[in-house]
Parts: C-alpha cells; sequence; structure tokens
C-alpha cells in the first residue's frame, strides 16, 4: 500500500467518513494525493466515494455590483414615491425587470407601481438572496466563481436560470467528490498490511538490489483516467511554408528574400505597373504615413525604369516612385533577384531563384479574405528559356503537392505571354486557380540591367489551407488558440 | 480587372460559336459566371476591345477561325469639324471625333453600346479623367462644333428638361456629383468646364453628361461620337476601338476633322495599322523550343493580324487598329502563343546547375525552432498589422509614435500599425487561449517593424511566453 493510501485510511478509521478538504487537513496531504489515493483505495474497494452532481456558477463583475441592490428594486422604491414619467431618465434594465416581476404598469405614458409591487416593497427579492448565497459560496481566488451542491441546486434553479438569462451569471454543470468513506475492505487492508512495503514506483537500484521479490509492487489501474498530454507543434502555416521551401530547394532553387516594406519603385514601377493603374490606389494597397518617402539609391537604375515608363505609358513621376508601401506581392523580390543575378559571374545560368512570405492587401476582411496573405514567388533566369521550361516547372512542382495542373493564357503587366495554371477540384467541381506566370516582359529584364531571359510565377498560398487543413475560414489560422494549435488536424497534403 | 455581361444567346449569335464560354478562356479571358442565360466575362485590361460584346465575338470567332482578319476602312468624309478653343487646352487638351451613319439599334445592342463606353471610361479612361466619350444623335445636331472650357455655361442634361448651370450640375446632378473630381481645379485656380457645343447650344458638360438634346434612341439611326482626354494617344485609339466595333457590325463609319487652337488639324477616326515583322525563329523563342508544327502565318490569322507579306520563315502582320497593346514582335508572339494553346507547348522542367539552398536566417530560425519545440513551446504566427491600443495600451506601454511604422489608410477598423515587436502578440493568444489545459508554452519567430532616421527598419525576433501555475 502505498504511503498516502495508509495515511488516508488511517485517518477514516476514526471518522468514518470526511469531505476532502477535511482530509487534506487532517492528513497533511495535498489535493491531489487525497484524490489519487481515494480512486486507487476505491479500485481496490477499501473506500467509497460519493459525487455529488451539482453546479459551477460563474459570477459576473456586472452582478458583483447588484450585491447590495438591484436596480429594478432601486426603480420600485422610486415608484413607491409615485408614477414616473417613461420620457424621464429610466434604466431599462430595471424597467425591464419591473415590467416582468408585474411590479409596475405602463398607464398613460407613465410608470405606475402595482398592487404586487406594493407588496415586494420591504420583502425578500429572490433574485438577490440567491445572488447572496452565491457570493458567499465563491471561493478564495478573485475568479468568483461559486460552487453549488446538487440538493441546494435543485432549491435555487429557477432564480438562478433568471440570473443567467440576464447573463448576471454563467452556470456550468461540475460534479465534485462529497463524501468519502472507508469500508469494511479498507479497515482490513489497513491491519493487514504493512504500509509503506509495496513498491510503487520502480527505479534502477530496486531492481538492481531484487527488492520487489520480497515486497510485491502496488497494484494499478491501467483504465485510471489521465491528464492529456500535449507535444509541442509547429504552426500549420509555417509547418506549410517550410514544406514548400523545401521542395523548391530539392529541385535546385534558391532561397532569397526581401523587405516587406518597400518603395512603389520595386512594388510597382519596376514590374512595368503603370503609375495611374488602378491597382495602385490607396483603396488596394497600404501606403504608410511613417516613414512616408523612401528613395532610391541607384540613380542609373531609376533612370532606366523611368525611361521604360515613359516608352511604355507615357508617363514617369520620381515622386510616386518614392512611395513606400507594404508590398502587395512577393513578385517584388523577384524584381531585386532578377537585378542581383542578372549578371552573375558567382552562378552558373540558368539561375533558379525563390522567396516566400508575407504580402498585404488593403482588403475587407471575411472568412477568405485578409488583409495579410502568403506568397511564393519563382524566377529562372538564364539564356534560351521560354514557355515549355516554365510549363515544365509548375507542373513538377505542383505533381509534388499533389495536383496536375493545367494552363491557360492570362494577363499580368510584367509577362508576356502570361499563363494561369490551376487544378481541377472534385469538392467544387471546378478549376481551382493556383498561380500565374509567364516570360518577363523585356523592357523590364533590360530596365534591370540583364540581357538575360527570365521566366517568373507567383501563387498565393493561404487558400490552400482550406484543403489542407480542413478550415473553414482564413481567419482560424491566426488567431493562435493553443488549444487550437494543440489539436489541429495535421496536413493533409 | 473589369468584369462585363451579355445575354448569352446574343454571344452565340454574334460570334457564330454555339459554345462561346468554352473559346473565352483560350483568349486570355476568364468566364465569372454562366447562369441563366447570362454570361460574365472578366476581361484584361490590356483588352478593352474586348469589353464591346462585337469585340469579344470578333476575338472569339478569329481564334476559333470562323472568321478571318479584315481592314478597317472609313466609308467618306463626314463634312463635320470640331475647332478646339484656347481654354481646354489647360485641362482637358484632347478631342477625337467619329461619325456612323446606318446604325440600326436593338435595345439590347444599345445597352452593350453604352455599356461599352461607361467600362473604357472606367478601365481605360480610370474614371474618365484620362479619356471619356459621348454618343449622340447625328440628326440633332446642328452646324460645326466647338470644344472649349468656360468658367460658366448651362446644359440641359440628359434625362432633365430644364437647362441647368454648370456649376449646379457638378453639385445636384447624380452624374456631375459623380464625376465632378475629374474636372476639378487645381488649389488657387477658378473652376474650368470643358464643353462641347453646335452652333445652336451646349451638347455636352464633358466628362460628366450629354445634353437631352441629342439623346440617343433605339430609333436613332446615325451617331456622332466625341472622345476626350488628356492622353492623345488613348483619345485616338478608342476612336479607333469603337470605329472597329461598328465597322464589324455592318455600320459606316465617316471621319471628323479636328482643327486646334494653333491652327493644326488631324482627322478621326486614324486607323492605322501598325507593320510588324514577325520570325519564326522568333516564335520558337518564346516557347523555348523549335516547334515543327507551329505555323506562325495561321496563328497569326487566327489573332487577328491581316498577313501582307511572307518570305520563308518571315512574316510581315498589320496589327488592327482596334489594339492598342501591340507595339512590336514580342507582343505579338503572345497572341500567337495564345492561338497555338498552352496545351500545345513542350513540357520540359529547367535541369540544376548550382545547388539549392535556404537563406541563412531560414536555417537559423529552423535552429531556433526545434529549440523551442524541445522546451515544450507550441508556435504560433500572428499578423503583423495592429493598432496602437494592443500594441501599447494594453501593455502599458508608451508609444513613440515617431518610431512606429504607420499605415496611411486602412479599410478594417482595428489595423493601424505594423507591430513593433511579438510579445503584444503572444499576450493577446494567451487571453485568447482560455479556458485551456494548463501550462500554456507559445513562441513565435518573426519580424517586428521600426522607423529610425526616416527609413522603415525590419528586424527578425524571437518571442516565448510561458503561462502556469508554476512560471515564474
Amino acid at each position: 500500500m502505498h504511503e498516502y493510501e495508509s495515511k488516508l485510511l488511517s485517518f477514516l478509521k476514526d471518522k468514518g467518513s470526511a469531505d476532502v478538504e477535511s482530509i487534506c487537513e487532517g492528513t497533511g496531504l495535498g489535493r491531489d494525493a487525497v484524490l489519487w489515493a481515494s480512486e486507487s483505495l476505491k479500485s481496490k474497494g477499501g473506500v467509497e466515494i460519493a459525487i455529488d452532481y451539482g453546479a459551477e456558477i460563474e459570477i459576473s463583475p456586472e452582478a458583483l455590483g447588484y450585491a447590495d441592490g438591484f436596480p429594478e428594486q432601486a426603480l420600485l422604491s422610486e415608484l413607491a414615491k409615485g408614477p414616473k414619467d417613461l420620457k424621464g431618465n429610466i434604466n431599462g434594465i430595471a424597467l425591464a425587470w419591473v415590467k416582468r416581476n408585474g411590479w409596475a404598469d405602463i398607464k398613460d405614458g407613465k410608470l405606475q407601481i402595482t398592487e404586487k409591487g406594493r407588496k415586494a416593497i420591504g420583502s425578500d427579492y429572490d433574485q438577490k438572496s440567491v445572488l447572496g448565497v452565491l457570493l458567499s459560496k465563491t471561493g478564495r481566488g478573485a475568479d468568483n466563481i461559486a460552487y453549488v451542491g446538487n440538493a441546494e441546486m435543485e432549491k435555487i434553479r429557477n432564480t438562478a436560470k433568471e440570473l443567467e438569462h440576464r447573463k448576471l451569471v454563467q452556470i456550468k454543470p461540475k460534479s465534485k467528490i462529497s463524501l468519502i468513506s472507508i469500508t469494511d475492505i479498507g479497515i482490513e487492508m489497513l491491519s493487514g498490511e504493512k504500509a509503506g512495503n509495496w513498491i510503487g514506483q520502480l527505479t534502477r537500484d530496486i531492481i538492481k538490489s531484487r527488492i520487489w521479490t520480497d515486497s510485491g509492487f502496488r497494484p494499478y489501474d491501467v483504465e485510471a483516467p489521465v491528464a492529456d498530454a500535449y507535444p509541442a507543434r509547429r504552426h500549420p502555416m509555417k509547418e506549410f511554408m517550410e514544406l514548400v521551401r523545401r521542395m523548391w530547394v530539392s529541385q535546385g532553387f534558391i532561397e532569397t528574400a526581401g523587405p516587406m516594406i518597400e518603395s512603389s519603385f520595386w512594388n510597382f514601377d519596376a514590374l512595368f505597373s503603370p503609375q495611374d493603374h488602378p491597382t495602385r490606389e490607396m483603396q488596394d494597397t497600404f501606403f504608410l504615413s511613417n516613414p512616408d518617402i523612401f528613395g532610391i539609391a541607384e540613380k542609373e537604375l531609376l533612370k532606366s525604369v523611368a525611361r521604360m515608363h515613359k516608352k511604355g505609358w507615357k508617363s514617369w513621376n520620381d515622386e510616386i516612385s518614392f512611395q513606400p508601401v507594404l508590398r502587395t506581392h512577393t513578385t517584388s523580390v523577384s524584381a531585386h533577384n532578377i537585378r542581383e543575378y542578372g549578371n552573375s559571374s558567382e552562378l552558373e545560368y540558368p539561375i533558379k531563384l525563390f522567396s516566400i512570405g508575407k504580402v498585404f492587401r488593403n482588403e475587407s476582411i471575411d472568412y477568405k479574405h485578409l488583409a495579410e496573405l502568403h506568397q511564393l514567388d519563382g524566377i529562372i533566369i538564364g539564356k534560351g528559356l521560354g514557355v515549355a521550361d516554365l510549363k515544365g516547372t509548375l507542373e513538377q512542382f505542383y505533381k509534388g503537392l499533389g495536383f496536375k495542373v493545367k494552363f491557360k493564357p492570362s494577363y499580368f503587366p510584367f509577362v508576356e505571354p502570361g499563363l494561369e495554371a490551376s487544378y481541377y477540384d472534385e469538392e467544387h467541381g471546378d478549376w481551382i486557380e493556383l498561380c500565374g506566370g509567364g516570360i518577363i516582359r523585356k523592357e523590364i529584364t533590360k530596365a534591370l540591367g540583364t540581357d538575360m531571359r527570365v521566366i517568373a510565377w507567383g501563387a498565393g498560398l493561404d487558400r490552400l489551407m482550406f484543403k489542407y487543413l480542413g478550415i473553414s475560414s482564413l481567419s482560424e489560422l491566426y488567431k493562435n488558440d493553443i488549444g487550437w494549435l494543440r489539436r489541429r488536424k495535421p496536413l493533409r497534403l | 480587372m473589369a468584369t462585363i455581361t451579355f445575354v448569352k444567346k446574343d454571344l452565340v449569335k454574334e460570334s457564330g460559336l454555339s459554345k462561346p464560354e468554352d473559346t473565352i478562356p483560350k483568349i486570355g479571358m476568364e468566364v465569372e459566371r454562366d447562369a441563366d442565360g447570362d454570361i460574365t466575362v472578366d476581361i484584361t485590361p490590356n483588352r478593352s476591345d474586348m469589353l464591346d460584346i462585337v469585340g469579344l465575338a470578333r476575338q472569339l470567332a478569329l481564334h476559333e477561325g470562323v472568321r478571318k482578319p479584315r481592314s478597317y476602312e472609313v466609308s467618306g468624309d463626314s463634312g463635320i469639324s470640331i475647332s478646339v478653343g484656347k481654354n481646354v487646352g489647360r485641362v482637358r487638351p484632347d478631342i477625337a471625333g467619329i461619325v456612323v451613319k446606318d446604325v440600326s439599334f436593338t435595345e439590347a445592342s444599345l445597352k452593350y453600346l453604352i455599356n461599352f463606353s461607361e467600362k473604357i471610361g472606367g478601365t481605360l479612361g480610370r474614371n474618365r479623367k484620362k479619356l471619356a466619350m459621348g454618343i449622340h444623335d447625328l440628326s440633332a445636331i446642328e452646324g460645326n462644333l466647338v470644344y472649349d472650357a468656360a468658367y460658366d455655361g448651362s446644359i440641359t442634361p440628359l434625362g432633365e428638361s430644364e437647362d441647368m448651370k454648370f456649376e449646379d450640375v457638378i453639385k445636384e446632378n447624380r452624374k456631375g456629383i459623380a464625376y465632378a473630381n475629374t474636372i476639378a481645379a487645381e488649389m488657387g485656380s477658378r473652376q474650368l468646364y470643358p464643353f462641347l457645343r453646335d452652333s445652336a447650344t451646349t451638347i455636352s458638360l464633358i466628362p460628366i453628361t450629354n445634353s437631352e438634346k441629342t439623346k440617343v434612341t433605339v430609333k436613332t439611326k446615325s451617331l456622332f461620337i466625341d472622345f476626350t482626354g488628356t492622353d492623345s494617344e488613348t483619345v485616338s485609339k478608342a476612336a479607333d476601338m469603337f470605329a472597329c466595333s461598328f465597322i464589324d457590325a455592318g455600320a459606316k463609319v465617316y471621319s471628323v476633322k479636328v482643327v486646334s487652337a494653333n491652327g493644326a488639324s488631324g482627322e478621326y477616326p486614324k486607323l492605322d495599322r501598325r507593320i510588324i515583322k514577325i520570325k519564326a525563329s522568333g516564335f520558337y523563342g518564346v516557347l523555348g523550343y523549335k516547334a515543327n508544327d507551329a505555323d506562325i502565318k495561321r496563328l497569326a490569322v487566327r489573332s487577328g493580324y491581316l498577313v501582307l507579306e511572307e518570305a520563308k520563315n518571315l512574316v510581315s502582320v498589320a496589327v488592327p487598329p482596334y489594339r492598342y497593346d501591340v507595339f512590336n514582335e514580342q507582343d505579338v508572339y503572345e497572341d500567337l502563343v495564345f492561338a497555338y494553346g498552352y496545351d500545345s507547348v513542350k513540357s520540359r522542367p529547367v535541369s540544376s546547375v548550382n545547388a539549392g539552398s535556404e537563406t541563412a536566417f531560414t536555417l537559423f530560425a529552423d535552429k531556433l525552432t526545434e529549440i523551442m519545440l524541445g522546451l515544450g513551446y507550441t508556435e504560433a504566427y500572428n499578423n503583423y498589422l495592429t493598432n496602437e491600443n494592443a500594441e501599447f495600451e494594453m501593455m502599458g506601454k508608451e508609444p513613440e509614435m515617431e518610431k512606429v511604422v504607420n499605415i496611411r489608410y486602412s479599410k478594417t477598423e482595428n489595423i493601424s500599425i505594423m507591430r513593433s515587436s511579438i510579445l503584444p502578440s503572444l499576450i493577446n493568444n494567451l487571453r485568447d487561449s482560455a479556458s485551456e489545459q494548463m501550462p500554456y508554452r507559445m513562441f513565435e519567430i518573426g519580424d517586428a517593424f521600426s522607423v529610425a532616421g526616416g527609413k522603415a527598419e525590419e528586424r527578425k525576433a524571437l518571442a516565448f511566453v510561458s503561462e502556469h501555475s508554476k512560471a515564474d
């Protein structure tokens, strides 16, 4: 028998039965130890446990203010002095309840006390009494939770429900051990056993010294409930980004990164987006007021991009180019990459690059629109690259994610020709877009300083989470409720 | 992108295709909705010519080979001229006009024409600022036209019965209120109103409303259309686009003379054809390999180009006047790829000559993540956009706003700044995780933002929180 068990039985031997609190006090054991010992003894028949199916009632901060009197009681005592004009300053809650209690009626636009109301003055108000009972039962902590046993709950149930309806309290069913009693077997156990002789926990010394051959093991219940254990986990979006990253790296791609706070120059202008283009408006893009300017240090580059715009769109303004924005796509990183790797002496062509990161859209947020999204962008810089290479690269990548893709023509201002890859979604019976891509316009590669051909693509990642994680709203992903993070499904690729 | 809705059977009739919805994706557009006899199409911004049912049907029919490219010419001089005054040059310098005769409208075709002009004004015209057009009944126009701007004037706007002062139109008329900003005067200068007059009265307050006098109805047989704006090329191209649509629809287009304030004159529509030489090798270059089954001449025809001359592997094509997005052979090759079809293009993954790799930070963050997971911390991932309340007030911190990255305007109320540290997000997560089994252990590796010396700074950071009865 375990030490806790023998302490518990010894205590109960004189008393016969006791509640958990007095056992803790009498034995000096902690609450958990008492609960464990009584469960263990119960399985051996040494004790009986009586359970009370009561309720746990949480008292709201609003209700705490009512401890000295409810608003309807205050109104009632005012009404006792005479009718009140409804146009006057009357507390809405109080009004609703004096009417509901039948304490007052409305006559000719005035609130008048009824006979029932007069009787109520000076007598006990059931809601206040029950609240008083609950307050007297709250624990020491600041949590204002009262435990009410089954028998008492039966008495106050209706009034407590009324309080709950008013959102003054919250009632949750809760069972509690009410009494632990020693049985005849328990008494026998106590007299027959030399307490402390059974081995409760196996240690390396016990095995070495073979003590267990003398004393034997304490029996245990393999079906006894235990607390859930949760391993630490990755965030699903990070996990997915990691997976995508690994796939590109395994296909010979070099990961790159770029700033999220970006100049309009890199986010739009370098990609040939006309300066008066509607997507550049504040409705769609997050512009910044601090910092309020984002200059471009490379003057030659600025000039060559300006030249491209003047030729293609007939307009250019440096100031528009210097407006800081939160990048709207990771294609801005690709633009930097074309500049940086367009004339490489270190690496051999074709150079394959990708980036994964956050992008920002000034959206009205709903279940499928977020202001922060995740994208991947890839480019290959080299000679003689064409649509065939783009098709092959995307097919290979998406095959790894389990998609068979189809391509169709599309338009993006920075590529020519442009395409869109989509897959057939059995669930929706429709083609769903996966990514857009194309050959970067010659004007752009030239302005960014390379003669190489660049094929490029970009894809949103968030919406794939609907499929992979079985979620119904994207905003669930970033709430970081630990319960959700612990119990979320594994990614189902 | 602009979406436009047609009655499906109108599109079937106009294109000669029984299932136009199958061809629409092949020319780079998207069917947004196909139900209840209507079809809604997303038109990409480079092809505003397809915002018209005639233009869309034309491209669909060309792609499927049921129609051949044609040339577009005017039927003669309309005899109408527009004199441009001195004032308008300061606010809206460019104008073109065309005359269309032998028009036969139905309720539907008139609606498509009006939709076309509305959509063009909204997209290519940047909400009518860069380009807008006005469609008038030619028979109601008296004498020649004057295009100018004035500080005041009056018009009977479409749908009204009384003359209104210009200044009242922009304050009271529905269109006036909607488009007043397109002609708003700069600070410190007086409001100028661009207008178009015939010999009797004002027929348009540009780009806001036409007059009731020249209103077009189903019975109208001939039209005058004005195109005005701030970019001469866009204005001229829009005139070409409309002219081509009318010619394709069987009407006759006549030219209009524009005499500018300095005496120079021009005629519209121009209907110029740009001639571009394309080579089979250039097309192969775009594909990335030599495609023996591709005939660039046939592909050019299916894209709408008139083939002018051909030698071996070299073809000279004329760009149709309704196109404003084709300047060089690369632009033509794009159309050729669409005509060839992505399904026909070979698939060839690019082999690797360099080793793939992750950034140094990714590798470092992976190590940190491994350590934090090993310590029992679950990973959180919070939004980077936040607000002053969550970031500072809830943390009992005084914000130093000059160091905080600030958003100028957000559609969402609780977004106003970029987070400057990760911890407030994690504390917030603890609050949202109430009533879970303890212990709570969470970490996040991510970015934090600040401003120093007028420059944005992005910092990588790690934060973690631990909440349970023994946490100290």
